[in-house]
């Protein structure tokens, strides 16, 4: 029923006026009726969802009329956002509605595509697997929903013994993952948002949340304006609006992060101010001393790894990092107080660099050594980009070397307890690991490679991957490899792409996510998906059923039966690998509750899916009650409030690598970034994100606000440089490096404002691809690249 | 014609919040609502993006006004969203 006009403005009107209100009171004290979930008395029907963009898990409240998303609300209810919602948040709605949405199959055809069926997209898929299904790979995506990433991994590994599946996570959080291994021996932040809420301190190390995760900042610039002391350290190599607000603004060189975290621990050691008693109790020492390291690592002694700090003075961290030497005493100084509680935080910055794990390792290193960790306000935290980096990518297990629930494909008792699990043949699960990312796309796009068939699902790799010029846009010249994409909009990748699968988005499709403080999110279909759009899960499914069809023995379990099977309450099969029967059951709901038998084998414990229905997310483990009730977890590895920490311990790390309830406390030592500014190519260049777009912007450009606000891509130049250039603002320049070159606008006084001999250049714009210019060297552990710092030079191209 | 549902805080200089709703309150586009400390809840009503976004501005450019946070949103179906560019040219059947 559609509502008159006047009244239907009036019922948002309402609802905005509550929405406000609630936000300004608080959710219980708001007099005014706040929009009701699942409510058509006004003829709108509200819906809470976690937003489609970053990693924070704001959520939404999602108003639908007619078939069609007409209003987006902050979620009040949400403990995560509090009502309040960023600029793409509030027009998160949008992104359904752009006007070239895929909304047929389509298949290449010469330079163009032609529209085919489902059916024949299918089948099409399916036989170009069954020729080398050794030769095929999946890359995915932080964007899966939880349940798209396990059908994806488990047709793969469970299905046709493969393990060449990969996400793009990679790209952005594989150094957190290692960094936490090697530390805990477990993945994911210990700590969570609360502690934004209860520090003193927060230290962002190479991370700008004034504009990537700005709800997130708000908690801390909320504190502030309300009186509290807080005080915010931006470590940076560039000023960004996170610095416009900080305390203290250390500006340092690129890799300078290594040095720094080096010099606070020399200073603690050497003034003897680390935390004794923590240390003693609960850590060891950790360094590489054989010629082949590993995560692990080796045992050292506390006088070892004294004397290895002992060269990194503040003098010296200053020589290497550009931070002055009081700056660096300034910061030891603060995590030698016992009363001072600091929390501090990152993400790409740490993450894309080719010292990744070493970093990450250091920084929770440096909270280790000073006790700052495990109570509420003292934490290191590393965040996430996508809004499912840590739900999908990495607790499901979509990592190369990965099963669920952070689980090896190269242990032998993990692929047995996998195929016990599956009810698969034993030895089904290929104990070697597939090929990462980077390895991936060298073997789709070289001669002779061992990747022939590659299906990309919800991520952009033709705008995302480094070197483009080396790892992407090869695959134009070599025939005999074939490209399958699902996108909901044409992209970068879909340009090359052989084959298009037409996708649902977000409310179109049931979903799980997870966040970056564990917290899984669960929502239901709201809309309809445009055309013959549909959604990832099913179009797995249905390539599964299809290859088992054709033959393909490693659809069926060990009694016969299709990997993907699913009954109704009845008992009854249910194809849902038919479109047309894919939502007679909740697809997602079996699949979770599938899947959350993974998560209790390494404590990330899950509630069943319907609990999720009721809330606004929970955070693992969530263990149940003796009253039946199930409990989410804000603190790992403290008794206060994890229940796996043994009784009678204030703290345990029980998943130590050491195997005595110990983290582990490294020692790495600098190194030079592999490219450097030289005479040939003398800038530092940095890649990100900017506030108004989100990624590669195959979103938030349709989104019209947003692209006016922010319409294209920029270089950043200082303006002593640029006036050494010659150039100015909005002229057109050539930044190139040893790879390739893109043309871009000069913006001096922009968002950032980079030291001399920095330029920074947003990577939103598929019109501007600034991964033509960058490196793909990358970390030797987590194998993720370094998009922060290259050599690159600007030309001017104008007479 | 959009709606948004906003949050404003105001300074803490003196009486700035009362000096602030009064300038709200002169612009019929906006509907005060309840208040608590130096936070206001508002509603705007404007006839198109543009006004809209004009009117944040001018919110926001208010010296009483320290931050205003958006927590509702209307989506107005003329407003069609655009394609890229790339992309647009990229497939096509």
């Amino acid at each position: 029923m559609t509502m008159p006009a006047t009244d239907r403005r009036q019922f948002l009107k309402s609802a905005a006026m509550a929405a406000a209100a609630g936000a300004v009171l608080g959710e219980t004290e708001t007099s005014i009726a706040l929009p009701v979930l699942g409510s058509e008395d006004s003829g709108i029907k509200w819906d809470k969802a976690p937003c489609r963009f970053c990693g924070t898990g704001c959520h939404v409240q999602v108003g639908v009329e007619d078939g069609r998303v007409v209003a987006i609300a902050g979620d009040q209810h949400a403990d995560v956002n509090k009502g309040l919602l960023c600029v793409k948040g509030y027009h998160v709605g949008m992104i359904l509605y752009g006007e070239d949405r895929l909304t047929k199959p389509l298949l290449r055809r010469g330079d163009g595509f032609v529209e085919i069926s489902w059916d024949e997209a299918i089948d099409i898929a399916a036989r170009r697997i069954m020729q080398s299904p050794d030769k095929f790979a999946i890359y995915g995506s932080g964007q899966w929903t939880i349940p798209e990433g396990y059908v994806a991994q488990k047709l793969m590994k469970g299905g046709l013994s493969n393990n060449h599946i990969d996400p793009n996570a990679r790209l952005c959080m594989a150094s957190a993952v290692t960094g936490f291994l090697a530390t805990y021996g477990v993945d994911e932040p210990a700590g969570c948002y609360d502690d934004l809420d209860a520090c003193d301190v927060v230290i962002t190390w190479g991370n700008n949340p004034a504009e990537m995760h700005p709800v997130l900042f708000s908690r801390v610039m909320d504190r502030q304006s309300s009186g509290e002391k807080v005080m915010l350290i931006d470590i940076s190599t560039r000023r960004t609006r996170t610095s416009e607000v900080a305390d203290e603004y250390l500006e340092m060189l690129p890799h300078g992060d290594v040095a720094i975290a080096l010099g606070i621990m020399h200073l603690l050691v050497e003034r003897d101010q680390y935390d004794h008693e923590f240390v003693s109790r609960f850590c060891n020492f950790r360094a590489h001393e054989s010629g082949k390291p590993t995560l692990k690592g080796e045992a050292i002694s506390f006088e070892e790894y004294k004397s290895r700090l002992a060269m990194y003075t503040p003098d010296y961290v200053e020589q290497l990092s550009g931070v002055p030497a009081e700056k660096i005493r300034m910061l030891a100084d603060l995590f030698a107080d016992p009363d001072v509680k600091i929390t501090s935080l990152w993400c790409m910055g740490m993450n894309q660099h080719t010292m990744g794990t070493a970093i990450n390792t250091l920084v929770h290193g440096v909270h280790l050594l000073s006790g700052k960790f495990g109570v509420p306000g003292n934490s290191p935290t590393s965040l996430t980009g996508q809004p499912s980096a840590c739900g999908t990518a990495r607790e499901v297990g979509t990592l190369s070397h990965l099963l669920p629930g952070g689980r090896l494909v190269a242990n032998d008792k993990h692929r047995a307890d996998a195929e016990r699990l599956w009810n698969l043949p034993e030895g089904r699960i290929n104990p070697k690991i597939g090929f990462h990312t980077l390895k991936m796309f060298e073997e789709f796009t070289k001669e002779g490679g061992g990747v022939s068939t590659m299906w990309v699902q919800v991520t952009n790799p033709g705008q995302t991957l480094p070197n483009l010029n080396k790892l992407f846009e090869p695959k134009s010249e070599l025939d005999d490899r074939f490209l399958i994409v699902s996108e909901v909009y044409p992209t970068a990748t879909t340009q090359l792409a052989d084959l298009v699968l037409p996708a649902a988005m977000w409310v179109e499709k049931n979903g799980i996510f997870g966040n970056s403080e564990r917290r899984t999110q669960q929502w239901f279909r709201m809309v309809e998906p445009p055309g013959d759009a549909r959604d990832d899960c099913w179009m797995t499914i249905a390539v599964a059923h299809r290859l088992m069809e054709l033959g393909h023995p490693g659809m069926k379990d060990k009694d016969g039966v299709f990997i993907f099977h699913m009954e109704d309450e009845n008992g009854n099969e249910v194809p849902i690998w038919e479109w047309e029967h894919y939502y007679d059951i909740n697809v997602d709901r079996h699949l979770f509750d599938d899947y959350r038998r993974f998560s209790r084998m390494k404590h990330k414990d899950l509630a069943p899916y319907d609990e999720y229905v009721k809330t606004r997310g929970m955070r693992w483990p969530v263990v149940q009650q003796p009253d039946g009730s199930w409990r989410e977890t804000r603190f790992r590895f403290s008794a206060f409030d994890d229940p796996y920490v043994k009784e009678g311990q204030p703290f345990e790390f029980y998943h130590s690598t050491s195997g005595d309830g110990r983290a582990q406390i490294w020692v790495h030592d600098y190194k030079s970034p592999p490219e450097m500014p030289d005479e040939d190519y003398p800038f530092w260049l940095n890649t990100g994100r900017v506030l108004e777009h989100w990624h590669t912007g195959t979103m938030t450009r349709r989104i019209p606000q947003l692209t006016r606000a922010m319409p294209s891509a920029y270089v950043e130049l200082n303006p002593e440089d640029a006036r050494e250039l010659n150039v100015r603002d909005g002229e057109v320049v050539r930044v190139e490096s040893r790879r390739g070159s893109t043309d871009l606008p000069v913006w001096t006084r922009g968002r950032g404002y980079p030291p001399r001999g920095q330029i920074f250049v947003p990577f939103f714009d598929e019109t501007m691809l600034v991964n033509h210019v960058t490196l793909d060297e990358h970390d030797p552990f987590s194998k993720q690249p370094d998009f922060k710092k290259c050599a690159a030079r600007v030309r001017k191209i104008s007479a | 014609m959009p709606i948004s549902g906003l949050r404003v805080r105001f300074t803490d200089d003196g009486d700035a919040m009362d000096r602030g709703i009064a300038a709200l309150e002169g612009d019929r586009r906006i509907d005060i609502g309840a208040r608590r400390d130096d936070k206001l809840a508002i509603v705007l009503e404007t006839q198109d993006a543009d006004e809209d976004k004009a009117a944040w501005k001018w919110i926001n450019a208010l010296p009483e006004v320290r931050h205003v946070d958006v927590v509702f949103i209307s989506l107005d179906q003329d407003d069609q969203t655009p394609s890229a560019a790339i992309g647009a040219e990229g497939v096509k059947p």
